[in-house]
């Protein structure tokens, strides 16, 4: 369930917003280019993956505004903005809101492209986290309820014994509940089958 | 004897005009004033008896002017505040200024008693009163036989140079005065002598030497006395060092005013200049990050396997539109500031007002702020130069921003009203919801260097009060707001320039 890559532009002028994307799509990234924050949140949602490029200073809604709607809406996607002012105090404010990156213009090109492929890389990992978190619950959701509690038992570090002790069934039968977990749950090792649960 | 207990002399030292410059306590007390009460009033018109006056203005002129052949005492009742009349024996010298102008004179008084009226020409008396003239004069007064000898000096030599009379008998003049000066001195007068009848007068500001040994700038004057065919001189020396430590003071001052004045005009200059350059720079930067952006672009094409050549092409044209984009900036940039410093031009001052608020969102201060524009359609237009209103009404708007920095940002709110104020001016009004402004600032807050703010430099009402001014208009607060401060400017209308539309 691999989502494309996208890097969003939000910028209100039309030529550094079209210098922007032709910049990053001649590195061979897919951009977007909206030239309003109105027009950016119409089209953008939660399932949105990529980068956000924001320029600071846009008529109606500004860029630090935009950032903060953004963040209302749970977007979770890595920010950088562009100013053409040395305003120091809205670079904090932006920082202190979570921006990746503050560039003030003219900036130097490659530092802005690698910090676009960071960001980028940022959202894939948390993406790829999002992922495992999403299929090991999807495993756990497999398991049957004897089965829920055996593996609570097996990660508090119980031997068969005990389990079947504190169960009252027989040794054996734990035996056969304990392959079972290990096996829907995709786990070579307890080692493995602890670090899915700690995860979740 | 009744005349060796004499009253106090009076001492009075006038202006050319005769008004009182310093008048000695004891007179004023004796003529029943206050010693402040006489201060710079004319002493001819108060303190002589009508009777009298035209005289006495008459020997006034002409010590002034030089005379010599005046008579050492004249008697003159004066006037006391009660009316009563007191009979005094006076003597005058002229005051002179670095120059040779008579500034005024200098004039002691001995008040004659009653009974003694009747002596008034005896020998005594005249002796002690001349004694009393000279100790009482405040300049040091010494004079010298024709060999340079001193022969006599007054009491206030002592305090200005610090020689008790008696010391000073028989010394040579130039353990006071400097050799050089003496014989230029003595020179000049011999040169007068032999070619003019008049009595010689030398005036010049030299330093005398105190008896300490340090320098005191005194102004000297010298006369020759010929008594019996023998020569002798006089030196009159006047403590100018007051003078003088004021003088420096002035010159100091004087320095200090054209300084500041200096840096007012720099600063004006600069808070233009960065007011553009801050503008110009943002300008600037949008066409110069594309160009950039382009450019690295097409060196990231020019790198791939594949050369797109029509995107490389296409993106080399945008360039091109890019850099064309920066040079027009930059000759309307050139544009306004040849307008700025020459032109009036006809102006919708709504649209001066929209392009003005733009301008002030760019800052960061003022961007949270709700603006509200309650703009009087069919306004005429008005000839201004463009660039100083604008520059006013910014100032106008930052200060309304900074005037709010404490309140909520949901309360902030700045209005800007526009108006026909008359027949002949519109009125243009800023409003703030800060918390307004003191009345006791309201007179000094056009002012230079005026400032309520922590970091302000209280330049920008001043510039903006004589912008306005210079475009015939007025600029002032409105005392009956009371939501905040509201500040106005009007600016005339050009008669024959209104539209059509407007009035009858």
């Amino acid at each position: 369930m691999e989502s494309k890559n996208i890097v969003y532009i939000v910028d209100d002028d039309p030529d550094v917003l079209d210098a922007t994307c032709m910049l990053l799509e001649s590195t061979g990234l897919e951009t977007q280019r909206f030239n309003s924050a109105m027009s950016f949140l119409n089209s953008i949602n939660q399932n949105s993956q990529g980068c956000i490029v924001l320029d600071v200073r846009m008529p109606n809604m500004s860029g630090l505004k935009l950032q903060s709607e953004i963040m209302r809406r749970e977007i979770c996607l890595p920010i950088i903005f562009i100013t053409g002012h040395g305003d120091v105090p809205m670079a904090v404010e932006a920082m202190k809101n979570g921006a990746l990156e503050f560039f003030q213009k003219p900036f130097r090109d490659q530092e802005f492209i690698d910090c676009v492929y960071g960001a980028l890389d940022i959202n894939q990992q948390s993406l790829n986290n999002l992922n495992r978190v999403h299929s090991i619950q999807r495993r756990l959701a497999t398991l049957t309820k004897r089965e829920q509690q055996i593996m609570q038992y097996m990660t508090e570090g119980h031997i068969t014994k005990v389990i079947a002790d504190k169960l009252a069934i027989s040794p054996r039968t734990v035996e056969t509940h304990r392959a079972r977990v290990m096996e829907k749950m995709q786990a070579k090792t307890l080692a493995q089958l602890i670090h899915m649960v700690m995860e979740t | 004897m009744n005349y060796l207990d004499l009253p106090k002399p009076a001492t009075l030292i006038l202006d050319a005009g005769g008004n009182i410059e310093h008048i000695s306590s004891s007179t004023c007390e004796l003529l029943g004033y206050q010693p402040a009460e006489l201060q710079s009033l004319n002493w001819i018109d108060i303190c002589v008896p009508p009777l009298f006056q035209i005289k006495t203005k008459r020997i006034f002129d002409a010590v002034l002017s030089g005379k010599k052949d005046l008579p050492d005492q004249i008697i003159f009742p004066v006037l006391s505040k009660s009316g009563d009349q007191h009979l005094f024996s006076w003597h005058s010298e002229p005051r002179f200024d670095a120059s040779g102008r008579a500034i005024g004179s200098i004039t002691t008084g001995i008040a004659i008693p009653e009974d003694a009226v009747k002596q008034e020409n005896s020998y005594l008396q005249t002796a002690a009163r001349n004694q009393a003239v000279l100790d009482n004069a405040i300049e040091a007064i010494i004079s010298t036989n024709n060999r340079g000898i001193i022969t006599h000096a007054n009491k206030t030599t002592e305090s200005i140079l610090g020689y008790k009379p008696n010391e000073l008998l028989g010394k040579r003049i130039t353990c006071l005065i400097p050799m050089n000066i003496i014989s230029d001195c003595a020179r000049e007068i011999r040169f007068h002598m032999q070619s003019t009848d008049t009595n010689t007068v030398i005036n010049r500001e030299v330093e005398a030497r105190h008896k300490d040994g340090r320098k005191i700038p005194v102004e000297l004057t010298v006369t020759e006395i010929t008594i019996g065919g023998t020569f002798s001189f006089t030196g009159i020396m006047r403590d100018i060092s007051e003078r003088k430590l004021s003088e420096a003071r002035l010159k100091k001052s004087k320095e200090e005013v054209q300084q500041a004045r200096d840096r007012l005009t720099q600063m004006d200059r600069l808070h233009l200049a960065s007011e553009m350059s801050a503008g110009l720079a943002h300008e600037l930067n949008q066409p110069l990050s594309a160009i950039s952006m382009y450019a690295q672009g097409c060196h990231n094409l020019l790198n791939n396997s594949e050369l797109d050549r029509h995107k490389l092409s296409n993106t080399l044209l945008r360039i091109d539109t890019q850099a064309q984009r920066a040079g027009e900036i930059i000759r309307n940039i050139r544009a306004l500031m040849e307008r700025q410093e020459l032109h009036h031009q006809l102006t919708d001052i709504n649209t001066l007002i929209r392009s003005t608020i733009e301008l002030a969102e760019e800052d960061y201060e003022c961007r949270a702020i709700d603006f509200e524009c309650i703009f009087s359609h069919s306004l005429p237009q008005v000839e201004i130069v463009y660039g100083q209103i604008q520059q006013v009404l910014l100032n106008l708007i930052r200060n309304a921003c900074d005037a709010m920095i404490a309140i909520p940002v949901e309360e902030k709110s700045i209005s800007i009203i526009s108006e026909q104020y008359s027949d002949s001016f519109i009125k243009v009004s800023v409003r703030d919801r800060g918390s307004g402004i003191d009345i006791q600032h309201r007179d000094k807050i056009f002012q230079n260097f005026f400032s309520t703010k922590n970091s302000g430099m209280g330049m920008g009402l001043a510039i903006s009060y004589s912008i306005i001014t210079s475009h015939g208009g007025v600029m002032d607060i409105n005392p009956e707001y009371s939501d905040g401060a509201e500040f106005f400017f009007t600016l005339p209308i050009m008669t024959n320039l209104r539209k059509p539309s407007h009035g009858e």
